[in-house]
């Protein structure tokens, strides 16, 4: 502020008044009065300044002289060492001469001219002034500082340097209810926070307040990233605190209850996402064709055996898992993908990094934007692989099945015609030696009915094997051990069987069965002689076994194994179909009936076993018999039906 | 002794006729066992040789029924095997009251044999008398 601007003001034309010497104090006082000017420059008849009059001098010098001072000339009271400013000097200067000369006048000059005359009281108004301006600047821009506050939408607090607040909105006072005393300036942050400590309105200082209240102190001293805190009434609160450049600290509070129930919700939308996708094991794929990046969901990572930290999920990545005979597919489907087109679903095979192979059903869609442009894809993933098992499983008991039934209808027709068979046979047998005994000895007829009488002897016995094969004789059954009959049969065997065949036995203890040793027997004889067979004349072995089992039909039941396993020619699938079918036979014809593997068939049956054959053409057979370990003769559940 | 033949198989019934009268027995023939018992009422025969598998009714309920009716009458099961099905067809005889058991086709001398057998056990005095209400 330079002293030109109160000269500015006290007049546009600069009020200079001026008299001279000789002029009388009286004149002189009463003009200085008329104006109001408190002064009077004296000069010269050149107009040079020589002095200042002012009233203070007439006051002075009436108080001492009495009123014949108002008779002296002006140069006889006037002050002759005369100090000047510049307009160009600033108030401050101005003021500063004044102190310094005692003077309350300053004339402002420029060069010899004479621009005006400023007083102390001049100066002093014009500070005023000035101060009041700022004052009210001061409390415009206050009141635009709550005004701005109050319209954050956000609470909002300021605290000073010595943390104490300065000033808050609603929103900030609306945040803890109950605490409007409280939220008022100079109250300290700690003061606040220990409050709403006292009404446990923190959830997370519950049980543990004073160590809640130093960290929250600390980062409120310290203020960092925005934090999360929960209030007891529900509510989320964001806490953004600032320093500000003059140590205070600004905070912002965001309500963010809503966001974080929405959090909640997604989370938990998630969660189900990903539990349904495990239980229908299915996962799935996106990937954004502008980034190119792939994300796979959780069920995904599972079924492919890998994990989000380990294993990046791209196109490349993928194809090493895809078994190399599937690839093909994947690029086919990939190529329809890159031309924007949906693919058809397909079924492919991975192999996961454990060695496992899992199958793979996925179902692709394109993902398009308003405009219609191909900006993405969504696949799921179905692993079908347990699926696929199941399906096998299922084929294989099927086929079973029908193998079971076709066997079963066969020994029903075979247990008819033995049944009829034996009734027929029964006049033939007993007349034909009825008449045989009545006929003299040289009769020629009795060497022809010897002759009937041997024929209907072989058809009985072969009867006897049909009913066998059906399961209509049954044998007694008792506590039998297997090892043992197996080790007579090969003894037995080993007499017949010829010097090329060579019999190796696996054979462990088990424990004894329900069955019928003869009929056990029988099933071992026929197998081995079977198996030397197939060996013909060349040089085999034969290897018999006998073991525990763990049964994978009845976890609960114990079983034991029978093997015999030759090293002879081996079957094809036709043959192998076929073999347990009564009559069916390879042997040339008078070398079988055909009845031998669907008698022990029958036998192996009506223990309670089951009965399994694996042959490669050109290395061998295997015939493998499981037999169920039991302690109890059961009654057939038709006697007391009938009883 | 009078002995009751039921069997469905006229050829077998003509044999055992021939077998039984042979050695000196007194014998009538039923062709199923609800004519069978219809013949037991009124012949009162010691011994029944029934046959198992039969029409009308067969030899289970023929061999239940006689040995509830007649418990003093002896029974003799024979079967030539079944037809169909996974029974101890043996077993259940016996079960239900059948003092022996034999399978077709049988020799002459072991049929007379069990029956003779079967005279001893019986002792005298055993004819086909209903049993007290």
């Amino acid at each position: 502020m330079q002293v030109a601007e109160i000269l500015y003001r006290k007049g546009k034309g600069i009020s200079v008044f001026a008299v001279n010497p000789e002029c009388s104090v009286r004149e002189a006082a009463a003009m200085i009065t008329a104006r109001n000017i408190g002064a009077a420059l004296v000069t010269d008849s050149d107009g040079f300044l020589v002095g200042i009059l002012s009233e203070r001098d007439i006051v002075r010098s009436l108080t001492q002289h009495g009123g014949s001072s108002l008779e002296l000339q002006v140069g006889d009271l006037m002050t002759r060492s005369v100090v000047t400013c510049a307009p160009e000097a600033s108030v401050n200067e101005a003021l500063s001469l004044m102190a310094t000369h005692r003077f309350r006048h300053l004339p402002v000059m420029r060069d010899s001219e004479i621009l005006g005359l400023v007083s102390v009281r001049d100066v002093l108004e014009f500070r005023l002034e000035g101060l009041e301006q700022h004052f009210s600047a001061l409390r415009d821009a206050q009141e635009y500082l709550q005004d701005a506050v109050d319209n954050i939408a956000e609470p909002f607090v300021l605290f000073d340097r010595n943390e104490q607040l300065i000033l808050c909105n609603e929103g900030y006072v609306r945040l803890y209810p109950g605490s409007e005393d409280v939220l008022v300036p100079g109250t300290t942050f700690e003061q606040i926070l220990r409050d709403g400590l006292e009404r446990r309105r923190y959830v997370d200082a519950i049980g543990r307040e004073e160590e809640w209240l130093r960290n929250r102190l600390k980062a409120h001293r310290n203020p960092t990233a925005p934090h999360e805190t929960h209030l007891s009434d529900g509510r989320w609160i964001l806490v953004s605190d600032q320093r500000m450049r003059c140590g205070g600290v600004a905070g912002l509070r965001v309500d963010i209850t809503r966001l974080k129930q929405a959090e909640s919700s997604l989370r938990q939308l998630m969660d189900n996402l990903d539990r349904a996708q495990r239980l229908a094991h299915m996962g799935s794929a996106v990937r954004n064709f502008e980034t190119d990046i792939t994300e796979w969901s959780r069920e995904t990572y599972r079924i492919f055996g890998v994990t989000r930290e380990t294993f990046d999920p791209t196109t490349d990545n993928f194809l090493t898992m895809v078994i190399p005979e599937d690839r093909p597919q994947i690029r086919a489907m990939r190529r329809t993908i890159d031309a924007g087109r949906t693919p058809e679903p397909i079924e492919y095979r991975i192999r996961r990094p454990d060695g496992e192979i899992r199958h793979i059903y996925r179902v692709t869609e394109i993902v398009r934007n308003a405009e219609g442009r191909a900006v993405g894809m969504i696949s799921t993933l179905q692993d079908l692989t347990e699926m696929r098992a199941a399906q096998r499983r299922q084929s294989e008991l099927e086929k079973q099945l029908q193998h079971s039934q076709k066997l079963e209808a066969l020994g029903a027709l075979a247990g008819g015609i033995a049944h009829e068979l034996n009734n027929a046979l029964m006049p033939v047998l007993v007349l034909s030696k009825m008449i045989q005994a009545q006929l003299p000895s040289d009769d020629p007829h009795r060497e022809d009915l010897s002759i009937v009488v041997a024929a209907s002897e072989r058809a009985k016995g072969l009867v006897k094997h049909i009913l066998a094969f059906s399961r209509k004789q049954d044998a007694p059954k008792t506590q039998v051990d297997l090892v043992e009959v197996v080790r007579q049969s090969l003894q037995m065997l080993r007499a017949t069987l010829p010097a090329t065949v060579r019999i190796r036995q696996k054979i462990s203890p088990v424990p004894a069965l329900l069955g019928n040793a003869n009929e056990l027997e029988q099933v071992v004889v026929n197998l081995v002689n079977n198996a030397a067979h197939a060996i013909g004349e060349g040089m085999g072995t034969i290897t018999v076994g006998v073991g525990r089992v763990d049964s994978l039909v009845n976890n609960a039941s114990e079983e034991v194994g029978l093997w015999v396993k030759d090293t002879g020619c081996g079957m094809d699938a036709k043959t192998l179909d076929r073999i347990f079918e009564p009559f069916f036979t390879t042997k040339g014809v008078g070398e079988g009936t055909g009845l031998g593997l669907s008698v022990l068939h029958g036998i192996i049956v009506g223990h309670g076993g089951r009965m399994e054959v694996h042959s490669e053409v050109g290395k061998g057979t295997t015939f493998s018999i499981y037999l169920p370990v039991s302690t109890t003769i059961n009654a057939p559940a038709e006697i007391a039906e009938l009883a | 002794m009078k002995i009751l033949v039921i069997d469905d198989d006229d050829l077998v019934r003509y044999t055992l006729r021939k077998i039984l009268c042979n050695a000196g027995h007194v014998v009538s023939c039923a062709p199923d066992g609800r004519r069978g018992i219809s013949v037991l009422r009124t012949e009162h025969p010691e011994v029944v040789i029934t046959d198992i598998f039969m029409p009308e009714q067969e030899g289970f309920e023929t061999i239940r029924q006689i040995r509830q009716d007649y418990p003093g009458t002896k029974m003799i099961a024979i079967s030539g095997g079944f037809r169909g099905g996974n029974m101890d067809v043996w077993r259940i005889a016996s079960a239900l009251g059948a003092d022996d058991v034999i399978a077709k086709p049988f020799e002459a001398d072991d049929l007379l044999r069990r029956i003779d057998r079967l005279q001893v056990t019986v002792g005298s005095g055993a004819v086909a008398t209903p049993a007290s209400p």
